[in-house]
């Protein structure tokens, strides 16, 4: 397990290399100017009382925006903003006037309009009564309003009534907080009608709240209602003023923070802000809940086994292919631009947002123990994947029936921003004791930034908001005032730590957030900067399929192939026969071996490698067990040769196969007739040379199955010879059975490209390359069989490809009207035998074509017959 | 008219012939009457050619019933009363500790839901699920303690069928051609007659591995035109014949290019026997020829679709083996659960699944036999691996590879007879463990091929089918 399969970049032209020194050149620029851009307001004083001024500027923009726009509210028939007006009320539960929001000792009453509502509870649910509207007449065909309090059918509730009679209803659910509700009013229309509100409830939930009736010609409310107004910009430019902020863009951006939904998350950098806007005990509250979640998860932290957390500033083992990783651990808190806008990333962290997300690479832990059920990794993500890699079980995408939660997929790492825990279990367990490695990548244009990794058996409980504990634990009193001075302190200092280069985690999550937000004016040199970053623009990644190195690790023996009997620790070395040397200690030993199979003293491989291509021009080694040189092997048939190809391979020729291919094609022996030399005595070849291992005439050879292919495509026209390309889908048949069935086939002629280009699925090989001997693709195999069945003449015979392509062939010979018969049949045997016909073939042909008297059919049949004449499979 | 004679002398291959020159369908005639003479004339290139075997054969011929997903034991020939004592118990308590199953989803110990009784007068116990294959007890050997060790369905696909638990070996039939070569040279050595299933694993089970390309199975589909490319595209019956004249005639003016090329020769006659396979094969597939009482006995007219499917595949089989083809494999029709993997809802899967094969594997039996070709013909039904006696979930049981029963019948094995034993769960083997090498072995030795002489020069070693295993079954042989 010392090498790793894995998709290894290639970068051809060192193209995304070059790009990607420039953008380091570029985020080195942008990082020195990191600390003057955070700390624009001048001496760090300033800086806290600038922070803490936007957010109460924040406050009191969204506060008269509010106002700005409650009056805007369409018409209601009733609001119960000021007084019941000319509803009729009964009992001691409504009072004389609408209730303002919460009663005192009363659950907070929440999802009213306006500042006035009906709320029954009126000091206690013991109290009692009734209230009617006036009469009116049913117009709309929907009636809208809000409804909470007690589920107490008929008793506390809103009624429809007609001629006295309730026909419609409504309760609250038993909860403070008043949900929009709808009565469909369309089959009154025109009819006198009352809205009757009641409490005869006493007991628990004896009351009833309600607000804003609004009659409606739509039947939901406004959809416009739902969406924020918009925030004024000049009323924000009159509070910047007013409060001596920097700017008013910086705090609209604060006011959107702010009254987004995403802020009542506990763990949001503003919840506490938000929370104890509306409830002064929140900070409290919460802190308290805090503690217990940081007591609880540092209980747990302690069971668990740490893999990595990187804050030494050294990532020991780990490493990185492509181009986007720093293979070192950030070391103070950095500018990491890698998503749009930009961030701050803590030290202590590896880190792929150096560079834009254009940029790709894969990151890998070293080898290690499994030794827990779970992985915990705290990381920062946007469409990163995070796998594991079982005993170098590279294919886990594809056997997720038995290795789920191996993998972390790109949809499941969107961290939003912040540095989450993000677990892998699930089948995790059954490898216990396996030897596996982590492999992080953000090849689908995102990015991830890894913190520390944690093995343990029980799940980890949440971790709670750093940034929320930290301003809790340096605030210095319990008003709003002295939280807004805590965030300000807390942005002030993580400025002075950036500038030293150091800063607490809270203090960089801090800083972080603002940058990502917005929430501190722009920078405008880093921003141009940031914009220079974007333009560098590298291509799409290549990649192929290779063996890098990894964690160095030695095997044990697996008796006799048996993965569960293992045997003793061996050291990595080469075989023993080929000199045994040791692998060094620090690398598999994949390069050493690389470099003494080609060194000066290994005649092996340049022998095996000239055999090779011998063996494809004379379908006969020197050696012809190419496969096998040792003793189970055959000798070869002229040893000088082949060891005088080899080393002319390595040195004259410098390894070039192009060379080597131009020396034997060029030599007398490949360019002999396959009939014997007239003056040789073919009694005595009978005796001294019968299977022509000496080559005394060029062998006879059967085309392999793919060249075959080619040769129809190339005399019938259709041949693509473009180079590269993705391949082609193969061609299905109905007999082409099975799981996995692609649910489309292919073209029947592979769109004329070259059968190279074919796509090979495993189990839906093409059937006419296997009838000629194309061997199947699980083994190595250097020689193949060269098989002579029926089936190939059946192929040949009835394949639609070939009776396809003989017609195109006869089709493009017989375009041109004014070429004789006989010159056709020159050029068909041109293009099929690279000779003329002799008068016999002509003959025949031409009797041939004269039986039939269909003469486009009599050419497409006839080029049909030349695909199967043996001659044009069999070279001699 | 042996080759060797024309060796130097192409110009009397070409005589040769231009004796036949009447025509192609004449030497296609000929050739049909000689066909021994014609395989023989071209051994050493045609891989197909008929072999000696090793010592005198048993069997001539292989039927693999392969009962794809792996049916229950406990269900179907190993009957265990102590399941019915413990149903219901906790399999850990009540039978020890568990080895891991696929799913790890254990239930309790779960008792078959169909009655065992002993049948014939062997007295061998066969379940209710196969009324009609009880009939025929008397001439099964089931052997109940194999072993395989893979389990999970496409590694031991692969190992029940090639050896080995890697794709990419020689399956079973290929080895029995490249041992045997062909007796019908119309017709491949290996066919799988294709109920609708391609086991996982795909087509590779059938494959040749490293063996010429030849030696693999042709996938017949149950239909009248069973594989690709065997009927002529020519609209006119006289096209392709003209057509064939001119290849003869314009290959017969080119041989001496070839200075008596051996595989020239072989090319030339592979297109007679092309020809003939055109027709060949369609009347092999139809069974119209058959009588109503043959159909009926195979069950070729039941209520259950399947049965039906099954039905045409087993005599099918039997018209292959009266053709001389080597090693015939049945593969399960589609629709019955998933195969025999009953991980739920055994009743209904393997009911389904024993109502398919049960009539006309009788049908088979009792036709060879009738007809007497039994003796010469082995039958080998089975799966990759068994089942669990204890439940998956509630109402399935798991993969099991540590203990099932495959059968064999005629091909020289004794009927009547059991072999090995599992433990009293059905769980593991305890007597007489028999590895899929071992059937492999005795299956190559009742072809009269010894197994440990069989083998290819490959990857730098002798390979074979039961690689440096199997142990030939010598007490069921008869």
């Amino acid at each position: 397990q010392s090498s790793r399969r894995q998709e290894a970049f290639l970068d051809p032209n060192q193209s995304v290399a070059k790009a990607a020194t420039e953008a380091h050149r570029i985020h080195e620029r942008g990082q020195s100017l990191l600390p003057k851009a955070f700390a624009m307001a001048g001496d760090p004083d300033k800086n806290a009382d600038q922070l803490a001024r936007y957010l109460s500027a924040a406050d009191e923009l969204l506060a008269a925006t509010k106002r700005a726009t409650t009056k805007a509210n369409p018409a209601a028939f009733a609001d119960f903003e000021s007084g019941y007006g000319d509803w009729t009320v009964e009992g001691d539960a409504f009072g004389t006037q609408p209730a303002q929001g919460t009663f005192k000792g009363q659950q907070t009453v929440s999802g009213f309009l306006g500042s006035g509502l009906v709320n029954t509870w009126n000091g206690s649910d013991s109290k009692m009564g009734r209230a009617l509207s006036p009469v009116f007449t049913i117009e709309k065909p929907y009636l809208h309003f809000l409804i909470g309090g007690g589920a107490h059918k008929g008793r506390t509730c809103v009624n429809l009534l007609i001629d006295g009679k309730a026909v419609l209803s409504a309760t609250g659910k038993n909860n403070e907080a008043l949900s929009p509700s709808t009565w469909d009013l369309s089959p009154y229309r025109g009819k006198q009608a009352r809205l009757e509100i009641v409490d005869e409830a006493a007991g628990g939930w004896g009351h009833v709240n309600v607000d804003h009736f609004v009659f409606s010609e739509e039947k939901s409310t406004d959809p416009d209602q739902d969406s924020l107004p918009l925030l004024d910009p000049a009323l924000a430019r009159q509070i910047a003023t007013q409060q001596g902020l920097i700017d008013d863009s910086t705090l609209l951006r604060w006011a959107e923070v702010l009254r987004s939904p995403t802020s009542d998350d506990p763990s949001h950098p503003l919840f506490l802000w938000k929370a104890s806007a509306k409830d002064p005990g929140a900070a409290k509250k919460f802190g308290q809940k805090w503690e217990d979640q940081a007591k609880a998860f540092e209980a747990a932290l302690k069971e668990t086994e740490l893999l990595a957390d990187f804050d030494s500033g050294d990532a020991e083992g780990w490493t990185s292919t492509g181009f986007s990783f720093d293979a070192a651990p950030t070391k103070s808190p950095e500018w990491t631009p890698g998503t749009d806008g930009g961030l701050v990333t803590p030290a202590g962290v590896l880190t792929s947002a150096e560079l834009p997300a254009r940029f790709h690479g894969v990151l890998r832990s070293p080898t290690f123990e499994l030794t827990r059920n779970s992985i915990h990794l705290r990381l920062r993500s946007r469409a990163a994947e995070v796998r594991l890699v079982i005993d170098g079980h590279y294919m886990n995408r594809f056997h997720q029936l038995l290795l789920k939660g191996t993998i972390l997929k790109t949809g499941d790492t969107d961290t939003k921003g912040e540095f989450r825990w993000l677990t892998m279990t699930g089948d995790v367990n059954k490898y216990v004791g396996h030897r596996v490695y982590l492999e992080i990548s953000d090849l689908s244009g995102g990015f991830v930034e890894l913190d520390e990794v944690r093995l343990s058996d029980a799940p980890l409980p949440p971790e709670p908001p750093i940034l929320g504990r930290f301003i809790l634990a340096h605030k210095s009193g319990d008003s709003r005032a002295e939280l807004a001075n805590a965030y300000g302190a807390t942005w002030a200092d993580g400025v002075t730590s950036l500038q030293n280069q150091k800063a607490a985690p809270a203090q960089a999550a801090w800083l972080d957030f603002v940058w990502r937000e917005q929430l501190w004016p722009r920078n405008p040199d880093l921003e141009e900067t940031a914009r220079a970053m974007t333009r560098s623009n590298p291509p799409e990644p290549l990649f192929a399929t290779a063996m890098l190195d990894g964690t160095p690790e030695n095997e044990r023996i697996h008796i006799r192939g048996s993965h569960l009997k293992l045997g003793d620790t061996v050291p990595r070395h080469n075989l023993t026969a080929l000199g045994g040397s040791l692998a060094p200690e620090t690398a598999s030993g994949r390069l050493e071996l690389a470099r003494e199979l080609v060194s000066k003293d290994n005649p092996l491989v340049r022998r095996v490698a000239v055999n090779r291509v011998w063996h494809h021009l004379f379908e006969r080694g020197i050696v012809p067990t190419v496969d096998d040189f040792g003793v189970m092997g055959q000798p070869p048939s002229h040893p000088e040769l082949l060891d005088w190809l080899a080393t002319e391979f390595s040195d004259s020729m410098n390894w070039s196969l192009k060379r080597l291919l131009r020396e034997i094609v060029l030599s007398g022996t490949y360019r002999m007739s396959s009939a014997p030399h007239p003056s040789l005595d073919r009694e005595r070849l009978a005796v001294v040379d019968p299977g022509n291992v000496l080559l005394h005439r060029a062998p006879i050879r059967r085309l392999q199955a793919e060249a075959i292919r080619d040769a129809i495509l190339t005399v019938s026209g259709r041949l693509d010879p473009a180079v590269g390309g993705p391949s082609v889908p193969v061609h299905l048949t109905s007999f082409m059975e099975g799981r996995g069935r692609p649910k489309e086939s292919g073209p029947l002629d592979g769109a004329g490209r070259r059968s190279l280009y074919t796509e090979i699925r495993r189990n839906f090989l093409p059937p006419f390359l296997l009838t000629f001997d194309m061997p199947i693709p699980f083994n190595a195999m250097g020689r193949r069989s060269v098989s002579n069945v029926p089936a190939q003449a059946l192929s040949l015979l009835n394949d639609p490809f070939v009776v396809e392509e003989a017609g195109l062939w006869a089709e493009h010979i017989t375009a041109d009207a004014s070429v004789s018969m006989d010159d056709r049949i020159v050029r068909l045997f041109q293009a099929a035998y690279c000779r003329r016909p002799t008068d016999e073939e002509r003959q025949q042909i031409e009797s041939f074509l004269a039986s039939e008297p269909d003469q486009k059919q009599a050419w497409s049949d006839l080029c049909h017959t030349l695909f199967n004449k043996k001659e044009f499979i069999y070279l001699n | 008219m042996h080759c060797r004679r024309y060796r130097s002398a192409p110009l009397s291959r070409r005589q040769m012939l231009s004796q036949f020159a009447n025509g192609f369908g004449a030497v296609a005639l000929s050739a049909l009457l000689q066909d021994r003479t014609f395989a023989s004339s071209t051994s050493g290139i045609n891989p197909l050619a008929p072999k000696t075997p090793h010592f005198p054969a048993k069997a001539k011929n292989v039927i693999f019933l392969y009962m794809d997903g792996g049916p229950s034991q406990v269900d179907t020939f190993d009957h265990k009363p102590m399941l019915e004592k413990y149903h219901g118990k906790n399999p850990r308590e009540a039978i020890g500790k568990l080895e891991p199953t696929q799913f790890d989803n254990i239930g309790i110990v779960l008792k078959s839901p169909w009655e065992f009784k002993q049948r014939g007068e062997s007295g061998l116990w066969i379940s209710d699920l196969f009324p009609f294959v009880s009939k025929v007890a008397d001439d099964l050997c089931v052997i109940k303690s194999v072993v395989s060790k893979f389990p999970e369905h496409t590694s031991a696909n692969y190992f029940l069928h090639t050896g080995s638990g890697l794709q990419g070996r020689p399956s079973m039939g290929a080895w029995t051609g490249y041992g045997l070569g062909s007796v019908n040279q119309n017709l491949p050595g290996f066919i799988v007659l294709n109920g609708g299933l391609i086991p996982p694993g795909g087509l590779d089970c059938f494959n040749s591995g490293f063996l010429p390309a030849a030696y693999q199975a042709s996938v017949f589909k149950p239909a009248d035109l069973p594989v690709a490319n065997i009927q002529p595209l020519e609209k006119e019956p006289g096209r392709q014949r003209r057509k064939l004249e001119l290849i003869r005639s314009l290959d017969e003016s080119a041989l001496d290019r070839y200075a008596g090329e051996e595989q020239i020769d072989s090319a030339i006659i592979n297109y007679e026997t092309a020809y003939r396979m055109q027709s060949a094969v369609p009347e092999l597939m139809s069974i119209d020829g058959e009588s109503e009482a043959t159909k009926k006995l195979y069950g070729i007219d039941a209520e259950f679709k399947n049965t039906q499917v099954f039905a045409r595949q087993c005599l099918i089989a039997r018209r292959l083996v009266e053709r001389g083809v080597r090693f015939v494999e049945l593969t399960c029709p589609n629709g019955n659960g998933d195969r025999w993997d009953q991980h739920a809802r055994l009743v209904d899967g393997h009911t389904k699944n024993c109502l398919t094969v049960d009539q006309p594997i009788y049908g088979l039996i009792t036709d060879l036999k009738k007809r007497g070709l039994l003796e010469s013909t082995l039958i080998v039904w089975g799966g990759e691996f068994g089942r669990t006696p204890f439940a998956q979930g509630t109402d399935g049981r798991d993969h099991n590879p540590f203990g099932f029963s495959m059968w064999m019948a005629g091909g020289g094995v004794k009927g009547g007879i059991s072999y090995g034993e599992t433990d009293d769960w059905g769980y593991k083997v305890v007597d007489s463990k028999v590895e899929i090498h071992d059937l492999h072995a005795t299956m190559l030795h009742l072809l009269g091929i010894d197994h440990t002489r069989s083998t290819v020069r490959w990857s730098g070693r002798d390979m074979r089918l039961t690689d440096v295993h199997g142990h030939v079954l010598r007490r069921i042989v008869a």
